[in-house]
């Protein structure tokens, strides 16, 4: 009876799973039918499914809108700057809260768990007010200096340092007379390795997909970032439906790209905070 | 935790706090502050071009007044329920069927689900928005097959809502399967072997083994779900045509998108540090609730 069972239910959830790739997969693929059509395509009934021939006309069209290559710096720049600095701030605050014996560390550590429930993101008005008084608003220094500090980073190096550094080495190390600072380059952090990998991963990502804060922050194209110049797109006045979607397909391009590449990584990364969280 | 001999030195003490203090001086500077910072502003009328004037309650009466401010609390909720229910239940029926023994393509499966997790909300915005067009738009031709008439997706209140409901869900569901499933592998397996020697059916064991194993993981999706499903800006921002105003009559307008109304296009700093504060209030009320139901289902379980 469980053999038959499990043989009846076999074709069903394959057949539910292709739907669900389907699903997932679909704007990606109309982003591309869209962006290589023309204004028309996008209302066409019924709708248009082959791509068309015009990735020229739309590729000019963005080009006149803004500098794809200046976007892309920027948020290259900024992306790759926030999660090394937050890879870098947070191994050494989960090291030293994971490794290091003072006083208070406990108590300091509770603080970091309140953090993690504190949604920062409303204080955006005092942000910007305070990026207003360093006479950073619009540069790029404003997009990362409030991100080069993260709660969950904190939190989930410090998991990674406690279950995968043996204190022994610490111990030995200190015992032999090397700086702490030291111990941590060269014995804790290659042993967190690929949680830090993660971290920088998951960084990269939301940094290049973040909106609001580069919205408001950025005033000139010189200083725009991928989203935003969608947002533009999209914003226009005359809206150029091809523009808009190819646009945010081109943008997403890197994310698409880097994601191919660590999918291993990424889906184990997810699960893996999901068990520590 | 260690055995070994304690070196607890000042030289580790002082390590300790230094390499605690980029944390926590940086945190303090740009996540701390400007949270505590909104509550000040609130309390004035303080407008982007120079003007520092104070005035007491007078932002908060405003808001309770404002039929904006209860308009977009409800857009908010709406939202939040549409988006966040339907896909932590689609989560982990999801996360169920990948977690089968004999599936093949295992990381196929896992990478495609996670797919749309990697797009930005601005794209997704934009693609759903002309998928889900009033006039010629894919989703009313696909729906003219099942007898239905144009639905008016940018210009009716629920359906905007729905719209935007499903940008979420399209994005976030396959990450909370992964969670879920992560969660699923924990579960020991002896106790889904003593359940089928009693006898007990899939979904009895669904009820009593499964659900009551992933509890807190529950509990994790249910609170990230709320601090983020509440602070909803940029899908709604780009289906209302990228500006703040939430739809023509703001049927679709967040409490978020309200507060970006009202600092960046008002420059109405004082008001709109006023609805942070509210959104916070909001946020924290929603969040204790969360925990207070969650630690009497625990201690219920023993």
């Amino acid at each position: 009876m469980k053999i038959n069972f499990s043989w009846l239910k076999q074709p069903s959830l394959y057949l539910m799973l292709v739907l669900v790739a389907l699903l997932s997969l679909f704007p990606f693929y109309w982003m591309y039918v869209v962006g290589s059509g023309t204004n028309a395509t996008i209302a066409s009934i019924p709708p248009t499914v082959m791509p068309g021939s015009h990735w020229t006309e739309t590729f000019n069209h963005i080009l006149g809108t803004f500098d794809i290559l200046t976007v892309f710096r920027n948020s290259f720049i900024v992306s790759i700057t926030v999660a090394v600095l937050q890879v870098f701030t947070s191994t050494l605050a989960g090291f030293a809260f994971a490794k290091l014996r003072f006083r208070g560390n406990n108590a300091l550590f509770g603080l970091v768990m309140v953090f993690l429930m504190i949604p920062v993101q409303l204080g955006i008005i005092p942000l910007y007010l305070l990026m207003a008084n360093l006479g950073l608003v619009d540069t790029l220094a404003a997009l990362i200096l409030p991100y080069v500090v993260s709660v969950f980073g904190v939190f989930w190096m410090r998991q990674a340092m406690v279950s995968n550094v043996p204190q022994e080495l610490i111990d030995a190390g200190a015992v032999d007379g090397a700086s702490f600072f030291r111990i941590y380059r060269s014995v804790a952090l290659p042993m967190v390795r690929s949680s830090a990998f993660v971290l920088a991963l998951f960084t990269f990502l939301t940094t290049w997909n973040d909106f609001a804060w580069p919205l408001i922050i950025t005033q000139t194209p010189e200083n725009f970032t991928a989203q935003v110049a969608v947002s533009q797109l999209n914003a226009a006045n005359n809206p150029s439906y091809p523009a808009i979607l190819g646009g945010s397909l081109v943008m997403a391009m890197p994310l698409i790209a880097l994601f191919l590449i660590t999918a291993r990584q990424f889906v184990a990364g997810v699960m893996d905070g999901a068990v520590k969280g | 935790m260690s055995t070994k001999v304690h070196i607890s030195t000042k030289h580790e003490s002082r390590a300790g706090y230094a390499f605690l203090s980029p944390f926590f001086i940086l945190f303090g500077i740009f996540g701390l502050a400007p949270i505590i910072f909104t509550v000040y502003v609130s309390f004035f009328n303080w407008d982007l071009l120079g003007t520092q004037e104070w005035v007491g309650l007078q932002n908060y009466i405003e808001l309770f007044q404002d039929s904006r401010f209860y308009q977009s609390l409800g857009n908010t909720i709406s939202i939040f329920l549409l988006s966040s229910v339907p896909q932590l239940i689609a989560a982990l029926l999801l996360a169920i069927v990948l977690n089968s023994k004999k599936l093949k393509l295992r990381t196929f499966w896992r990478a495609v689900i996670l797919f749309p997790f990697i797009t930005s909300t601005v794209a997704v915005a934009v693609v759903f928005g002309a998928m889900f067009a009033d006039n010629g738009g894919m989703m009313n031709w696909a729906l003219g097959f099942l007898g239905v008439a144009p639905i008016h997706w940018h210009a009716d209140a629920l359906a905007g809502q729905i719209v935007i409901a499903l940008m979420v869900n399209w994005r976030w569901t396959g990450y909370n399967t992964l969670i879920f499933l992560a969660a699923l592998q924990s579960i020991p397996g002896e106790l889904y072997e003593a359940a089928e020697m009693d006898g007990a059916s899939k979904i009895s064991q669904f009820f009593n083994i499964t659900i009551p194993q992933i509890r807190p993981t529950i509990f994790f999706t249910v609170v990230t779900s709320t601090i983020g499903g509440l602070q909803i800006f940029a899908e709604p921002m780009q289906f209302g045509g990228g500006n703040y105003s939430g739809g023509s009559s703001g049927q679709f307008r967040t409490m978020t998108l309200f507060l970006f109304d009202q600092a960046f296009a008002q420059l109405r700093l004082g008001y709109s540090s006023a609805i942070a504060i509210g959104l916070f209030l909001i946020i924290a009320i929603i969040a204790g609730i969360n925990f207070f139901i969650s630690k009497k289902l625990v201690k219920a379980d023993i």
